[in-house]
């Protein structure tokens, strides 16, 4: 009998030696291919991977071009577009505004990326807890989450950030405790429906423990959920810090963010209309690269497309 | 349906408590204690400081205090005249009677009644962005799906994920540099104004003695903020259309309609959008709920003197009673638009069962 079994695989392995079958692609495998053929999403890359780089090397482009961000000169403020020395312009206090906005790049992609993955630890931890579990915890968890969803997310941000002073740590903090909630309820719908499955049945059978079931045969299943969540949860944040930091909830001065780098444009903006327009290009540029790159993902992730 | 509609406002009570909870938590860790602020004189004794903080009860524990905040203290004797014995019935009516206690910068007055006198600008706006945002939306949402894979469906979806990604804020300051500085000054190039912008850049209304005309007469003043607004709430809006307009096109009495030779318009609009427009009225909530958030910032670019603008100047000027109001009278807003969304959702939608 068992003989008899292992010539009928051998046969099947020789039989697709000889023609040209390919192994059918696994979820993964299928993914990756369509991403290299996806034109927009590879260019959205390109631009965050350059402006990211940038953002990383911006001492050394300063030291370059032989500027500071926080060198003020106040004979030289208002400096116009492509002046000499300094090639975006001055802002109100003559610090040159390319590196301000290199620097200002550094923490407000800091923030943002850093928060997204502390919130997507999270929000997937307690989502696969209250899915795989159920009962009152989930209860008690969903309450929480409603809760909190019911709060307007604005007014608790600023209301947080007005009592506690601001470091960009506790910002990034901050946005990982209020976040987590959007995360956790994909995670936790997903697991939902994931622990009926048979494969799961079958490693309980086996004897793995809950913690095995949860962090190595559920999480696997959400993860091409979590990679989209991660890119829009970047560009939400950076959009979020943005405007938190415009009306001067966030961080503050003298750092220097593209939120709060508008701070107060109100008031220069007849003088030197191109502080504000710059710094809102940017963010608006960073975030629609994120949004593409979550959509492109989504696209080259979803099992029901076929090719 | 009675039933379903009495159960869901009994389950949004506990969210409210919740609210009260966080919000209340969250002000306990403001920086600089109430005795402190109230006493601040360097010449005041321990002792002193000890009775007032007594008699504030801020040393009692938190649930203690917070449920002074909630319910009042006029059912409990406190200690009113420093003494340190209990002699007087508490003057407190707690929030849930809608006694926040008192603005620091508005020399005393009621926080709720400073609210309800901005409350009408930002209803105002937002019904006016609601208008022209849900209504743009969906025609444009419905126009791609049915162009599915034309120019116009191509740009929309582009256009959707460019208004996903515009900070508002960027968005009222590029309107106001546009509008109030550039074009003004290329009119004036062709003699056309004076130089002046032609929409009022901020503000409510002219600033006159005894409150803003009625709206029609100053419609002028909401066109910039709403448009900005609405921005956002388009893109949204149209992808979710599109995708539900979609779906409801390739379903099977779409079909039936479509053999049956009715025209097409007739299928589109009286057949698919009536079904497809459905899931809608669950995401009106979280819409609103946006906008309201979205107020403060909105409300502070284009100086509309509305609740955003409110809770803008209470933080600066750390304004606890007026913070916290503010804050809990947008979240109870929120709960009830939620609530409406849901209720909306059970009555149009037959096959909601309960």
């Amino acid at each position: 009998m068992k003989t008899k079994r292992f010539s009928a695989l051998a046969h099947v392995a020789e039989r697709e030696a000889k023609s040209d079958y390919r192994p059918s692609l696994t979820l993964w495998q299928r993914g990756m291919w369509r991403l290299r053929h996806d034109r927009t999403t590879l260019a959205a890359m390109f631009t965050v991977a350059l402006l990211a780089s940038l953002s990383l090397l911006a001492p050394t482009i300063s030291d370059a071009l032989n500027v500071d961000p926080n060198t003020q000169d106040l004979r030289n403020n208002y400096a116009p577009l492509l002046s000499e020395g300094h090639l975006l312009g001055t802002d109100e206090l003559g610090r040159d505004h390319l590196s301000r906005l290199l620097y200002g790049g550094r923490i407000s992609l800091g923030i943002a990326i850093s928060a997204a993955i502390l919130t997507l630890g999270i929000g997937v931890a307690v989502g696969v807890y209250a899915g795989y579990y159920g009962g009152i915890i989930d209860d008690a968890i969903i309450w929480f989450i409603t809760t909190l969803n019911s709060i307007p997310y604005l007014f608790l941000l600023i209301l947080i950030t007005s009592v506690l002073s601001l470091a960009p740590l506790t910002l990034v903090l901050i946005f990982a405790v209020l976040g987590w909630t959007g995360v956790t309820r994909l995670v936790r719908a997903e697991t939902f429906s994931i622990k009926e499955r048979d494969y799961v049945i079958a490693a309980r059978a086996t004897g793995a423990s809950d913690w095995r079931i949860m962090f190595v045969h559920i999480v696997p299943n959400v993860f091409s959920l979590l990679i989209v969540g991660l890119s829009q949860g970047m560009g939400g944040l950076i959009l979020t810090e943005s405007a938190l930091s415009f009306i001067g909830f966030g961080i503050r001065a003298p750092i220097p963010t593209w939120g709060n780098m508008l701070n107060g444009g109100l008031d220069y903006m007849r003088r030197a209309p191109h502080l504000l327009i710059l710094p809102g290009l940017l963010i608006s540029v960073t975030v629609f690269c994120f949004y593409l790159i979550g959509d492109g993902l989504r696209d080259a992730f979803d099992p029901k497309i076929a090719d | 349906m009675q039933q379903y509609i009495v159960r869901r406002i009994l389950q949004s009570i506990p969210t409210l408590l919740g609210i009260t909870l966080i919000v209340y938590f969250i002000m306990l860790l403001a920086p600089g204690d109430p005795v402190s602020l109230l006493a601040f004189d360097p010449t005041i004794r321990q002792d002193e400081r000890e009775r007032l903080a007594m008699q504030l009860g801020v040393n009692d524990p938190f649930f203690v205090q917070y449920l002074r905040w909630l319910i009042g203290d006029d059912w409990m004797m406190v200690d009113s005249n420093f003494d340190g014995e209990l002699d007087a019935w508490g003057d407190n009516y707690g929030i849930l009677r809608g006694d926040f206690g008192r603005s620091f910068k508005f020399r005393g007055s009621n926080p709720l009644t400073l609210i309800s006198e901005r409350l009408g600008a930002t209803i105002e706006l937002n019904i006016a962005v609601l208008l022209v945002g849900l209504t743009s939306g969906i025609v444009i949402g419905v126009l791609a799906a049915v162009m599915r894979g034309k120019a116009f469906d191509r740009f929309t979806r582009i256009f959707a994920v460019i208004g996903d990604s515009v900070p508002s804020f960027w968005l009222g300051l590029m309107a106001i540099v546009f509008f109030g500085l550039m074009l003004p000054r290329v009119l004036e190039g062709y003699a056309i104004g004076d130089g002046r912008p032609l929409l009022p850049m901020g503000g409510r209304c002219p600033p006159v003695r005894g409150g803003c005309p009625p709206v029609y007469m100053r419609l002028q003043y909401l066109i910039l903020p709403t448009l900005v607004s609405a921005f956002g709430v388009v893109a949204v809006w149209s992808r979710f259309m599109r995708a539900s307009m979609l779906e409801t096109i390739n379903s099977d009495y779409i079909r039936t309609a479509r053999a049956k030779g009715l025209a097409k318009r007739d299928i589109w609009f009286r057949h698919g959008l009536r079904n497809a427009i459905l899931p809608f009225t669950v995401f009106l909530g979280p819409t609103f709920l946006g906008l309201i958030g979205g107020s403060v910032i909105i409300e502070r670019i284009f100086t509309w003197p509305g609740v955003g603008l409110l809770l803008f100047d209470a933080l600066l000027s750390r304004d606890h009673p007026v913070i916290m109001a503010s804050v809990v009278i947008g979240s109870v807003l929120t709960v009830v638009g939620y609530l409406v969304s849901d209720i909306l959702y059970a009555i149009f939608d037959p096959r909601v069962r309960f």
